[in-house]
C-alpha cells in the first residue's frame, strides 16, 4: 500500500451561509489516478476549488505529502506542486501558446534553465501544439485548448494534478485522445486527481473512485469494485448501462 | 495644417501616458480610474517641489517624482482598494472619485491654489521645414515614446509583463499559476504612478502647473481610452492621438474653449458606433 499523496480530513467549504462541501475526507495514493464522481450539484467544483486555493475551506485539513497546506491560497499551492487544470477558461485567450507555457512554468518552478525541457516533455504527450507557439490560444479549438491547458499543468512538474473534467465539451476524437493523455501523464510518475462525468473511460484508467454526493464522501473504494458494485453502478451508469443493453 | 497636425500629435502624446496607466489599471483591476487625473496633478506638484523648493534639476525632480507618486499609489491601494478588492467597479468607480478629490485638496493644502512654474530656461522656437518647434514639444515627443517603448518592453517581453496580461486576461488562471496577484497588482500602480507624473511635468513644462490641471485632462483621457479599447494600452496610445490630432483640427472651425466637447463627441459616438473601440474586441453575452 502506497503512502497517501494527498490526505483530506474533515473538509468544510461553501460560499454565503451554507457549507457546500460538508466535512468532506478522502485519500490520494501517490502515482495513481483516483476519480472523483458525483451527480450534479454534488459540490464537486467547489471541492476541487478549495483542493487547488482558489476558495479557502472554512475548516479541515488538507495535507500534501504530508504537508498541511489548508490555508494556503492558490499561488502558493501552486507552489508546492499542486497542479490545476479547470474545466473552462482555462488557458489566457488573448497570449500566445508560447506565452502560456512560459507562464505556466516561470513563476512554479525553481530551476529557471528547465524551461526547454519542461516544453519538450509537454511537445511529446501533445504533438499538435509543436511549432504553434506564436498562434494565440484564444484562436484555438476546443480540443486543443483542452491539450494547452493540460500541458501547461505540465510544465512545472506538478506532484499531484487536479483535472476538472476534462473530457468535458470534447468532441468523441479528442476525448479519447485526452484519457490516453492522462494515462501517459500519470505513466510518467505524475499523481493524478480528476472529477470526470465521462465515469466508464474515467475508471478505465483509474485506480481508485470517490463518490461525492450532498457535499459528502460517500465512498472511497477500488475502481474496479466500483464498476462491479450494483448500486452505485446503478445511481452513476445506470442511465448509460441501460441503454446499452436495451440496444444490444 | 502639418502645424496644427504636429501640435496634435504632441497633445496627444500627452493624453497617451496616463491613458496607457489608466488602461493598464482598468485591465488588471477591471475599475476605471478616475483618480488619475489628480495622481497628474500630484506628480508634477511633487516634481515642482524638488525641481523649485529644494533646487533640484528637473530631470532628476521628474524621476523623485515618479518614485513619490509609486509610494502613494501604493499607499492608497493598500488603504482604500485593496479592502474593495472584489467590488464591483461601480464601487470602485466611487472609491476613486473620492480618492480623486482628496488627492486634489492634499496638493492645494500643501503648495496652495496659486498657478506656478517650473524652474526651466525659456528658448526660442526652432524652425524646421515652415514648422515652430519649441523645446517642450521636442522633450515630449522623445520622452513620450521613450515611456511607452519601455512599458511595451516591460508587457511583451518580461515575465512580471506577462503576469501582468496573465491577471487581465484570467485572474483565477493566474492564481493557479503561482502568480502573486498582489505583486502584480503593485507592478501596476508603480508604472501607472511613472506614467501620470511623467505626464505630470510634461504638462506643467508646456503650460501651468495648477490644482485642476489634472482635471482638464480627464476626458481626454478617457475618451482616448474608450476610443482605443478600454483595457487595451495599444488603443489607447492610438486613441489619445486621434483625440489629440482631433482637438487640434477643431480649433480650424470651431472657438478654442470648445475643444474638450470635441471629447465628448468623440465618446458619444464611439459608445454608440462601435463601443468595444477601435482595437477593443466586443463582449458577447448570452
Amino acid at each position: 500500500m502506497t503512502q497517501p499523496l494527498l490526505k483530506v480530513e474533515e473538509l468544510c467549504a461553501g460560499y454565503g451561509g451554507g457549507d457546500i462541501v460538508k466535512s468532506a475526507g478522502f485519500t490520494v495514493s501517490e502515482n495513481g489516478i483516483s476519480t472523483i464522481v458525483g451527480p450534479n450539484g454534488a459540490g464537486k467544483s467547489t471541492l476541487i476549488k478549495a483542493l487547488v486555493g482558489l476558495l479557502i475551506p472554512r475548516s479541515g485539513s488538507i495535507q500534501l505529502a504530508g504537508k498541511d497546506v489548508v490555508r494556503m491560497n492558490a499561488p502558493a499551492k501552486a507552489r508546492v506542486g499542486l497542479g490545476y487544470v479547470p474545466q473552462e477558461h482555462n488557458v489566457f485567450r488573448n497570449l500566445s501558446i508560447g506565452e502560456n507555457m512560459m507562464l505556466a512554468y516561470e513563476f512554479i518552478a525553481r530551476d529557471r534553465a528547465g524551461f526547454a525541457a519542461a516544453r519538450d516533455r509537454v511537445f511529446d504527450i501533445f504533438p499538435d501544439l509543436v511549432g504553434r507557439e506564436s498562434d494565440l490560444a484564444g484562436n484555438l479549438s476546443g480540443g486543443q485548448r483542452q491539450m494547452l491547458a493540460f500541458g501547461c499543468a505540465l510544465m512545472p512538474d506538478p506532484t499531484l494534478l487536479l483535472l476538472d473534467e476534462p473530457s468535458a465539451g470534447l468532441s468523441p476524437k479528442y476525448v479519447e485522445g485526452m484519457f490516453a493523455a492522462v494515462k501517459a501523464v500519470n505513466d510518467a510518475g505524475v499523481t493524478i486527481l480528476m472529477i470526470e462525468q465521462n465515469v466508464r473511460e474515467a475508471m478505465a484508467i483509474s485506480e481508485t473512485a470517490i463518490v461525492l454526493a450532498a457535499g459528502e464522501i460517500r465512498a472511497q473504494m477500488p475502481a474496479r469494485e466500483f464498476m462491479n458494485h450494483p448500486d452505485i453502478h446503478a445511481l452513476y451508469m445506470g442511465a448509460a448501462s441501460t441503454r446499452q443493453q436495451g440496444g444490444a | 495644417m502639418l502645424q496644427i497636425l504636429l501640435n496634435g500629435i504632441v497633445s496627444g502624446l500627452l493624453v497617451a501616458l496616463p491613458a496607457v496607466a489608466l488602461s493598464l489599471t482598468y485591465g488588471v483591476l477591471k475599475f476605471p480610474n478616475f483618480a488619475i487625473g489628480s495622481m497628474i496633478t500630484f506628480g508634477a506638484y511633487i516634481a515642482l517641489f524638488f525641481n523649485v523648493d529644494i533646487g533640484v534639476p528637473l530631470f532628476a525632480a521628474a524621476g523623485l517624482a515618479a518614485v513619490g507618486l509609486a509610494a502613494v499609489a501604493l499607499l492608497i491601494d493598500r488603504l482604500v482598494y485593496r479592502p474593495l478588492r472584489g467590488a464591483d467597479h461601480v464601487t470602485l468607480l466611487v472609491a476613486s472619485i473620492g480618492v480623486y478629490f482628496v488627492l486634489e485638496n492634499v496638493v492645494r493644502f500643501l503648495f496652495g491654489s496659486d498657478i506656478r512654474g517650473y524652474d526651466v530656461t525659456v528658448a526660442r522656437p526652432h524652425r524646421w521645414m515652415g514648422l515652430r518647434v519649441n523645446n517642450e514639444q521636442i522633450l515630449i515627443f522623445v520622452v513620450a515614446l521613450l515611456a511607452m517603448v519601455i512599458v511595451w518592453f516591460i508587457l511583451m517581453r518580461t515575465p512580471f509583463g506577462r503576469a501582468m496580461r496573465a491577471v487581465s486576461d484570467n485572474p483565477d488562471l493566474a492564481d493557479v499559476r503561482g502568480i502573486s496577484r498582489n505583486k502584480v497588482i503593485a507592478l501596476v500602480w508603480v508604472i501607472s504612478a511613472a506614467l501620470s507624473s511623467t505626464a505630470g511635468v510634461l504638462i506643467g513644462m508646456d503650460g501651468i502647473i495648477d490644482p485642476l490641471m489634472g482635471w482638464n485632462y480627464v476626458l481626454p483621457l478617457f475618451a482616448a481610452v474608450i476610443l482605443g479599447g478600454i483595457g487595451n494600452p495599444l488603443g489607447a496610445v492610438l486613441g489619445a492621438l486621434i483625440i489629440g490630432i482631433v482637438e487640434e483640427m477643431s480649433t480650424l472651425v470651431l472657438p478654442t474653449t470648445y475643444r474638450q466637447a470635441v471629447s465628448f463627441v468623440i465618446i458619444a459616438l464611439v459608445l454608440l458606433l462601435r463601443p468595444h473601440g477601435l482595437l477593443g474586441k466586443p463582449r458577447i453575452s448570452r
